[in-house]
């Protein structure tokens, strides 16, 4: 009686404890979900949109014929639905719970301590999904060489046992890359065989220097891993970190003193790791770059007045950031009176200079595009496609490209971008409607922007490139289509933040406005009276109120308050721009 | 010499456009050892399509849109039509066609350079050889081994052997196989004007001529225009391998000129070049046309002759050379011919011409020209084929054509380099084939101890003779 009463009691407290553990692991899964879902829902876009997930198995076959190739194109598959962060965050919410439940599922004793322990390695990973050069694949690679462990410890005859795990050994390698490693410790760990642990390492070895001559990839590089990091001959070591410790909590499992750990133990370990996931993945996460990420996003679904609205709360400091919110102003008719109510730093924000990174360039492009200079356009997004450090396509930029193609008339070459857009989930359906354009110029004019971007760009003049003379570009442009307003707005811009009053006016003069942009008439005023004595005779444009402002921020300068007061008076004014930027 | 008529092509676009098939394979001529023609009908109303070859009394029939071979079937027809033709009927269109099965054979395969047709930035690429008999590729480098990009491959008659590969970026090097001993040279001096460029091997093996360029580009603000390559300086000079010398004259090394694209005669004892008189670049541009010239060498002493003569006056008419090719049995001269400057390959007008050594005559090879560009180009071994690459496929993405030549000049139709499954894997191929060239075996390369050579800083210096 009484031991059918302990019983009772002892499998009442195992269905407490599962259903503890389960709810553990459920409130993980949420925070992962809830972080990544609300918190860096653009770091999940920008990973979308550098990859270009096809279904062809000739895709598939060139992705899996390097160490790691499997787990890479799983994981590119995963990242192609992040295109809705919702989907996102639940992938990689999934997989960060799946690393925790397969470590713990695959300790040789499922203690307290060794439940709490199986955190760690999902935190680890974690704070590399915080990183937008950690690819995909890394979870899941780590996923896979955790997942063959109980998939080896399955089969129950000894022998045909150890010749799995053996034979599992390159092929792991090879499928998920040299995070398989962790999957030799564990099994060694549960077998406890010397011989079979040598000859599992020795295999494991073996593996990486014989890839060298099956693929085009250094040693190095197959032993840091070929796609875990987006940059090549970077080694990703929180993924790294992540897998030791899987095979840490696992070895620390089978090790006796783990049997029955004390409460306060367990208890101080779950706090440990609780605080230590708080405190690192708040390290880690880099707001900085989720609201880059953020402009962009915005950039390219075009969502103008959210842009807006944004940096009315988030000012615009960095090139990439103040472009962006340069572009949505001319789209929205606001550049020339609103530009300097915005930070403004220089041309670098309006169109910065070619660099070969894959990120500056997509927004630099879309200012081409925007005012119909799409040769560039093209050459600015093809170069930032071509520069991905780890030679993926995306999505975002063939779609651009087939637009850019469309407009110039190149269907062929269009064609070829629509087809391989074509093969993925998210885009097939533009890429169908684009496709019916093709060499139909009726059905192209009838899409406003192509029929925009057609009679906005040059068409009677050709001439080189130069950023140097970027303003003559942009007035030609203007004066091929003088409804080309953009343009106008860009060139009139380039001449302010270059503080180029003298070209501001010849080509403001191009122009007759009703009623002159605040922008202009702050420019025209302070030109007036760096040339005048007064202002009587000033140009009608410039309304009283303007260059009783300006009469103001003089005195106000003259009286020698500091920058700050300045700005705090002055910050949305071309002035302010002028005399202290 | 002025050219006969140098006006671009604007003939009849090849078949492959309206034709239907894909590649457009109707009347080429293609050698007894090629691999398999696959082909796809462009129109959906082929798909019930039963298309039959015939040679003799040796019959194959495919039905639907998709023609695919099986290697054994098809090496046993060739075999059969080999010095005659393949008789092949279609029935939906109805309609017969010849594919021209010659003799001559064609080498052994072809290596070129795999890069997206893109400005500055390049992203995955590598060098390649493809088995002309089969669909085998195989990588010989790429890009992901190493930092940087490979181009300007060359190798000597199409010997697997010897050949010099240049590499750009923070592990530039030009790589010299030289009878399978391979080196990473640093090619400038403080005597030449830059690194070596573009090669051309002397057929002895003793010499390497190559071009010195200083290189930029632009990029055309107009629709039909992307971007031009030019130079704003160039000059030969030889490397000899056997000393680890440089050498050049002031006959090929002139501030008036631009001197570039050399090549030795077959008989090594002339070098066969492209020269423009300098103009301010880029506003001159063009302006700046290459003639073709030539000049004595001698090898024994390797020593150039003064007496640089200009065998081709393409500037007076306002064109301009690139690529001249030498064939083997030093018979022709292949050339490449554009409205202005020297990299062809962004020129749409671009068009091949032939020179007929023997009589001096030079025309423009319609058999083989599109109305897009045609441009860089190579010799078999044998003379018999040559190989170019053709943007008519859709403007952009370069493609590799064959075509034969007979021993009295009469040229067959090009065909496209077979793929297995040839419509889609075109389709999906974003990489140009960039300086196709002729190789008469497998390379080879020991590709590990390449990789090493390529990622350690070791160079050896190029040497200048005074």
């Amino acid at each position: 009686m009484i031991s059918l009463r302990v019983n009772t009691r002892n499998v009442l407290m195992k269905i407490k404890q599962n259903h503890t553990r389960a709810a553990v692991s459920v409130l993980g899964f949420l925070a992962a979900l809830l972080f990544f879902r609300f918190e860096y829902a653009y770091h999940l876009h920008f990973q979308e949109q550098y990859q270009l997930f096809e279904w062809t198995w000739a895709y598939f076959l060139d992705v899996v014929r390097a160490p790691g190739g499997l787990a890479d194109w799983l994981g590119r598959c995963l990242t192609q639905f992040f295109y809705y962060p919702t989907a996102g965050a639940v992938i990689i919410a999934a997989c960060l719970t799946g690393i925790h439940l397969l470590t713990f599922a695959v300790c040789p004793k499922k203690s307290g301590l060794s439940f709490a322990l199986s955190f760690a390695p999902a935190v680890a990973m974690w704070v590399a999904m915080c990183d937008e050069n950690i690819l995909m694949g890394s979870p899941v690679a780590v996923l896979m060489s955790l997942a063959v462990v109980p998939a080896v410890s399955a089969v129950s005859s000894a022998g045909v046992r150890n010749a799995v795990e053996l034979m599992s050994v390159p092929l792991l390698y090879w499928f998920a890359g040299p995070v398989a490693l962790i999957s030799v410790c564990i099994l060694a760990a549960r077998e406890r065989k010397a011989a079979l642990t040598l000859a599992a390492a020795v295999l494991f070895l073996l593996s990486v220097f014989v890839s060298q001559y099956l693929c085009a990839y250094s040693i190095e590089r197959l032993v840091i891993g070929v796609h875990y990091h987006r940059f090549r001959a970077i080694p990703a070591w929180p993924v790294y970190v992540s897998a030791l410790l899987c095979a840490a909590v696992v070895l620390l499992s089978a090790l006796k003193l783990s049997d029955r750990p004390h409460p306060a133990v367990v208890a101080a370990a779950s706090i440990a790791i609780a605080a230590s996931a708080v405190f690192l993945v708040i390290r880690s996460d880099d707001r900085a770059k989720e609201e880059q990420m953020h402009f962009d996003f915005m950039l390219r679904m075009r969502m103008w007045n959210r842009m807006m609205m944004y940096a009315d709360r988030h000012m615009p400091v960095t090139p990439f950031n103040v472009t962006c919110n340069n572009i949505a102003l001319a789209h929205s008719d606001r550049m020339a009176d609103s530009m300097f109510e915005y930070y403004q730093n220089g041309v670098d924000g309006l169109l910065p200079q070619f660099e070969r990174e894959y990120v500056g360039p997509l927004a630099t492009a879309e200012a081409y595009w925007e005012m119909g200079m799409v040769n560039t356009a093209q050459r600015f997004i093809f170069e930032a496609q071509e520069a991905i450090p780890d030679y993926q396509k995306s999505a975002r930029c063939y779609k651009r490209l087939a637009e850019t193609n469309i407009v110039n008339g190149d269907y062929e070459v269009a064609r070829k971008y629509i087809g391989a857009l074509k093969n993925t989930i998210y885009y097939r359906k533009w890429a169908s409607d684009a496709e019916k354009l093709l060499g139909d110029e009726d059905a192209i004019m009838n899409v406003p922007e192509y029929a925009l971007k057609r009679a906005q760009r040059f068409r009677s003049r050709d001439f080189f490139f130069s950023y140097d003379e970027m303003d003559s570009m942009l007035g030609l442009l203007f004066l091929e289509n003088r409804q080309n307003r953009v343009a106008f707005d860009y060139l009139l811009a380039w001449a302010l933040l270059n503080k180029d009053i003298e070209r501001f006016v010849e080509c403001l003069g191009l122009v007759q406005y009703s009623i002159m942009p605040k922008g202009y008439q702050e420019a025209l005023a302070m030109q007036w009276a760096m040339t005048h004595d007064d202002a009587s005779g000033i140009p009608s444009a410039v309304e009283p109120r303007t260059v009783a402002r300006l009469n103001q921020f003089i005195a106000d300068s003259r009286t020698g308050i500091g920058a700050d007061k300045m700005e705090e008076r002055y910050g949305k004014t071309y002035w302010f721009y002028y005399f202290y930027r | 010499m002025l050219l006969a008529a140098c006006s671009r092509y604007d003939g009849p676009a090849p078949e492959a456009f309206d034709g239907i098939i894909y590649p457009d394979y109707v009347g080429v001529t293609v050698p007894a050892d090629i691999a398999p023609l696959n082909f796809d009908y462009t129109s959906k109303e082929s798909s019930d399509a039963v298309t039959t070859f015939i040679v003799g009394d040796m019959t194959v029939s495919f039905r639907g849109g998709r023609v695919r071979w099986k290697e054994g079937k098809w090496k046993r027809m060739l075999a059969a039509a080999a010095g005659s033709d393949i008789a092949v009927r279609s029935t939906v269109p109805d309609t017969s066609w010849v594919i021209h099965v010659s003799t001559d054979p064609i080498d052994d395969a072809v290596a070129y350079r795999l890069i997206e047709p893109g400005y500055e930035v390049w992203s995955k690429m590598g060098i390649y050889e493809r088995e002309l008999s089969s669909f085998k590729e195989r990588a010989l480098i790429e890009n992901t081994e190493f930092e940087g990009c490979v181009n300007c491959h060359e190798f000597n008659r199409g010997a697997p052997d010897n050949f010099s590969l240049h590499i750009r970026g923070t592990h530039g090097a030009t790589l010299i196989q030289n009878n399978g001993v391979i080196a990473a040279y640093d090619t400038k001096t403080d005597s030449t004007l830059g690194f070596c460029v573009y090669p051309y091997w002397h057929p002895s093996g003793k010499y390497i001529i190559y071009s010195t360029n200083s290189t930029r580009q632009s990029f055309h603000m107009q629709v039909d225009k992307l971007i031009e390559v030019f130079d704003s300086a160039s000059d030969l000079q030889v490397y000899e391998p056997d000393s680890g010398e440089l050498f050049t004259a002031p006959q090929v090394k002139t501030d008036e000129y631009w001197e570039t694209f050399p090549s030795f005669s077959p008989d090594g004892r002339t070098v066969y070049f492209c020269r423009a008189a300098g103009q301010p670049i880029p506003e001159g541009l063009t302006e700046t046309r290459y003639n073709l010239c030539k000049v004595s060498f001698n090898p024994d002493t390797g020593e150039f002759g003064d007496d640089v003569e200009v065998i081709l006056d393409a500037a007076s008419e306002g064109k301009s050379v690139s690529f001249p090719k030498p064939s083997y049995d030093g018979r022709y001269l292949m050339y490449t011919l554009s409205d202005y400057g020297q990299f062809s390959i962004w020129h749409h007008e671009a068009d091949l011409w032939l020179l007929d050594l023997e009589t001096g005559e030079t025309r423009r090879i319609d058999e083989v020209n599109s109305p897009d560009t045609e441009s860089f180009h190579n010799w078999s071994s044998n003379s018999r084929w040559f190989l170019f690459a053709s943007r008519r496929d859709d403007g952009l993405f370069t493609r590799i054509y064959f075509a034969h030549i007979g021993e009295d000049g009469t040229i067959g139709k090009p065909f496209m380099l077979p793929q297995k499954e040839p419509l889609s894997f075109y389709r999906q191929l974003f990489r140009s084939y960039n300086v196709p060239t002729f190789v008469t075996g497998p390379v080879s390369l020991d590709k590990v101890n390449a990789r090493k050579i390529i990622n350690s800083s070791e160079r050896v210096p190029f040497r200048f003779r005074k």
